[in-house]
């Protein structure tokens, strides 16, 4: 039998109203990760370090307020916090989902994927906001010790908390996968660019004074961190979403608007910042839409079948790497038209200029750079060209091409040959890009690295089209379908 | 012990949905699943109608826990189509899934989360807000009896109480169709028990149960049908009385008396419809020539009126778990992968 119940309705009820800590509009993935995220020991020790760090550097900045080391020591345990634990704390968010086996149980909710990734940041960004508060009253203090320029630290707080989100959506989008080396792998990868672009704007914008140019660019990298964030944020949705949720439309969508807001720099003279970003932002786009799985859920082309201008619009918006080679292609064409555009009018092109054979090779090869690995894996590995894997192995292919074309390139300068010998060995995109910039061949090799670079191109928009054609049909039935 | 008088009326409300209106509440219409190398369900089809607690009985790997996630809209049918409450569970999930409750074969729980915590969390995710919210937990928690236990880090839960913190979960949004994936394993008899009054309790409210389990006993005395699945084929579904019975349309039965055996022996030879089947130590096996209560009835107020002091008559009956055996043993024989 059953045991009595120990409380009485009225008891019930009494307890349950205790649930009202946070008001019920709050996210409900926030209200559980911060009950349980302010719960762990990694938090209480963190932040009961970095008050008796802050504290030490005050009493040290008593003693010697101008001491270089003191601005050091403050500052190096706030960028440790914010930017290593902090974000290392989203390492598992996601995967530990499917660990405890509440995965499931959460999608079968009403938050869908996107909900529960953003819960997952927001909490851990509201944790971060958290120490940044307790970080304020020590920044106004150190002002008031002198030789602190308050608004540059101020800035500076600013921007940590930014790449704070930034670095916690890259560990959040990463966690997505359930396999911990891949995890690992794809945050040093990840993290590594991160710490190099935060360093390029620590060194160039933030210790150097303010100017039109200069707020455009910082204008500029607050919308990478914030694409950054939201790209990796979406990354890690669309990975634990089922098939019935369409993440791919809003992520491509987003990345072209984006794009669109970078371009609005081009006002400020800072054509090359804009290009780079603007390349950064396809780039993530494209890898990720290139490497999404095909089998479509019929339901999410729905929408798409309604109009005439959906069905346009499915082939390159619609989920899966069938749209996405489309969607590279469009971003190919908005990136090369730009880059035609820059290389005319600045004076200081990194593209092999007054070459327009160079210029065509060049652009070919960085397409092919993209598309090659999608190569490889559909010929193969056609078994993991649309699944969970499939961006494991073309991150592994891609690393792999880094790593030889450094190879090959280190080999051509040893040996100072930079010729089509060199890079006839190894028939790959980047080294063909380093065939190109070195600019050692003749006008008739030039023409060949052309050819080949058109040839790789087609080869790989066909091979992913042939190897899958199935799965290709099926998706236009799907698309056709009333 | 008392029986508890808690109960789901308020959050239950009509055991069917005026949106499901006369549609099963469960319709699976020759369903397959196949993963790479595997073919997990082979076009299965059955209908339970609302209210029903249905048993869904096979081995490890027999296609139990894909069909119900399916169901769940957890996973998609490689071909074939699937109903919940009339809503199709490819086309339209959101819908399905406010109307199933759903509890895996694991846990699915947050060790350091309070059972309060992990109810309100739930709770907050199925979109109850402010007063709501809170009278939907206190039920649960007060049906589940759990409402001494909300503090507690489920940590600390033992399985049976983490079994009934999972059920109450499963329950918050007040589902029409509940789908139980072996709820009862790894559970002590106890918690077997309490687990079972509950799904007794809201069958009794009117809700539809698909329940797997292993143990055939259990689910015999839970459930109005059994559903065997055997290499992800539906290889029975009917009744657990008519599985005891099995297709024989003679009813053996088991009679104790005092006095000689002999008597009895001589008294089944002579009557109609009788055959004594063989002698125990205090009466014997005799079998009726029908199935039919009111044949056996009548059997058994002769054999009084006769002279014969029984002190016992009992039906035999096959247990499920041969019954199952019996089933898979006619299939391989036929070679067919259905049994009537």
């Amino acid at each position: 039998m059953i045991s009595p119940p120990l409380t009485d309705a009225r008891d019930a009820l009494s307890v349950a109203r205790r649930m009202k800590d946070f008001p019920s509009s709050f996210s409900p993935m926030l209200v559980k990760e911060l009950r349980q995220g302010m719960r762990t020991h990694l938090f209480t020790v963190a932040f009961i370090l970095l008050q008796s760090v802050m504290v030490l550097s005050l009493l040290a900045g008593l003693a010697d307020p101008s001491s270089p080391a003191v601005d050091g020591f403050f500052w190096f345990f706030i960028v440790i916090t914010l930017l290593i634990v902090q974000p290392l704390r989203g390492f598992n968010a996601l995967s530990s989902e499917y660990l405890l086996n509440t995965m499931d149980l959460i999608q079968l909710t009403r938050l869908d994927s996107w909900r529960i990734t953003v819960g997952k940041w927001s909490a851990l960004n509201a944790q971060t906001l958290l120490f940044l508060t307790g970080v304020m009253p020590y920044l106004v203090m150190r002002y008031f010790l002198g030789n602190v320029d308050f608004i540059t630290d101020l800035t500076g707080l600013l921007f940590l908390g930014l790449g704070s989100g930034l670095a916690s959506a890259i560990a959040i989008g990463c966690s997505a996968f359930r396999q911990v080396v891949l995890r690992g792998v794809l945050l040093i990868a990840f993290g590594i660019g991160f710490v190099l672009l935060y360093v390029t704007i620590q060194t160039t914008l933030l210790r150097s004074g303010w100017g039109g140019s200069r707020l455009a660019t910082m204008g500029l990298t607050a919308i990478s961190l914030l694409y950054g964030s939201f790209f990796f944020l979406s990354f890690g949705a669309s990975r634990i979403a089922p098939l019935s949720e369409n993440h791919s439309t809003r992520k491509r969508l987003v990345a072209l608007g984006f794009t669109a807001l970078a371009l609005g720099f081009l006002w400020f003279d800072i054509e090359w910042a804009v290009l780079t970003v603007v390349g950064l932002i396809l780039s993530f786009a494209c890898v990720d839409a290139l490497t999404e799985p095909l089998p479509v859920y019929s339901k999410v082309l729905e929408p798409f079948r309604r109009h005439p201008l959906g069905r346009l619009g499915a082939s390159f918006l619609a989920p899966g790497w069938l749209g996405g080679i489309c969607f590279f292609l469009i971003c190919f064409g908005i990136f090369t038209s730009f880059a035609w555009f820059v290389n005319r009018t600045s004076s200081s092109s990194p593209f092999p200029t007054g070459d327009p054979i160079a210029f065509a090779t060049f652009l070919l090869s960085w397409a092919n750079l993209f598309l090659f690995p999608l190569i490889l894996i559909h010929l193969f590995f056609p078994r993991h060209a649309s699944g969970s894997f499939t961006f494991g192995i073309y991150t592994f292919i891609q690393g792999c091409a880094l790593l030889l074309t450094i190879m090959t390139a280190t080999l051509a300068e040893a040996l100072n040959r930079f010729d089509h010998l060199i890079f006839a060995l190894v028939p790959i995109p980047s080294i063909l890009l380093v065939a190109v910039e070195n600019g050692g061949a003749n006008d008739g090799y030039k023409l060949i690295y052309l050819a080949t670079a058109l040839l790789t191109l087609l080869i790989g928009i066909a091979v992913p089209l042939l190897r899958q054609r199935a799965a290709v049909s099926e998706f236009v039935r799907h698309l056709k379908r009333r | 012990m008392n029986e508890p008088e808690t109960s789901m009326k308020t959050a239950c409300g009509s055991p069917v949905s005026e949106s499901a209106g006369s549609a099963p509440a469960i319709e699976v219409r020759n369903l397959s699943r196949w993963f790479p190398g595997v073919h997990a369900v082979r076009d299965i089809s059955f209908t339970v109608e609302p209210g029903q607690v249905i048993g869904f009985v096979g081995a490890n790997g027999a296609g139990k826990t894909t069909t119900m996630r399916i169901l769940a809209t957890l996973d998609h049918p490689s071909s074939g189509e699937a109903f919940v409450c009339g809503h199709n569970v490819v086309t339209h999930p959101a819908e399905v899934r406010r109307c199933i409750g759903w509890m895996p074969d694991h846990y699915g729980t947050y060790g350091h989360m309070t059972v309060l915590e992990y109810l309100d969390f739930f709770a907050r995710a199925l979109g109850f807000g402010g007063e709501e919210r809170i009278e939907r937990i206190a039920e649960v928690m007060e049906f589940t009896d759990l409402t001494g236990l909300a503090d507690r880090l489920i940590d600390a839960l033992s399985k049976g109480m983490g079994q009934r913190l999972c059920l109450g979960r499963a329950l918050l949004h007040d589902p029409e169709v509940l789908i139980l994936d072996e709820p009862a394993a790894g559970l002590d008899p106890k918690a077997r028990v309490e687990l079972k009054h509950l799904i007794r309790l809201l069958a009794q409210e009117g809700k539809t149960v698909l329940i797997s389990s292993h143990i055939l006993s259990e689910l015999g005395e839970m459930c109005d049908s059994l559903l065997f699945i055997n290499q992800g084929r539906v290889i029975h579904h009917g009744s657990a009385e008519s599985l005891r019975r099995g297709n024989s349309a003679a009813s053996l039965i088991e009679v104790q008396i005092t006095g000689s055996v002999a008597k009895l022996s001589a008294w089944a030879t002579l009557s109609p419809h009788v055959t004594f089947r063989e002698a125990t130590k205090s009466g014997g096996r005799i079998e009726i020539d029908s199935v039919e209560p009111a044949v056996i009835a009548s059997v058994l107020r002769r054999m009084i009126d006769d002279g014969i002091a029984v002190t016992d008559f009992h039906l035999q009956e096959r247990k499920l778990e041969d019954a199952f055996i019996e089933i898979l043993g006619e299939i391989e024989a036929s070679g067919s992968p259905f049994v009537s």
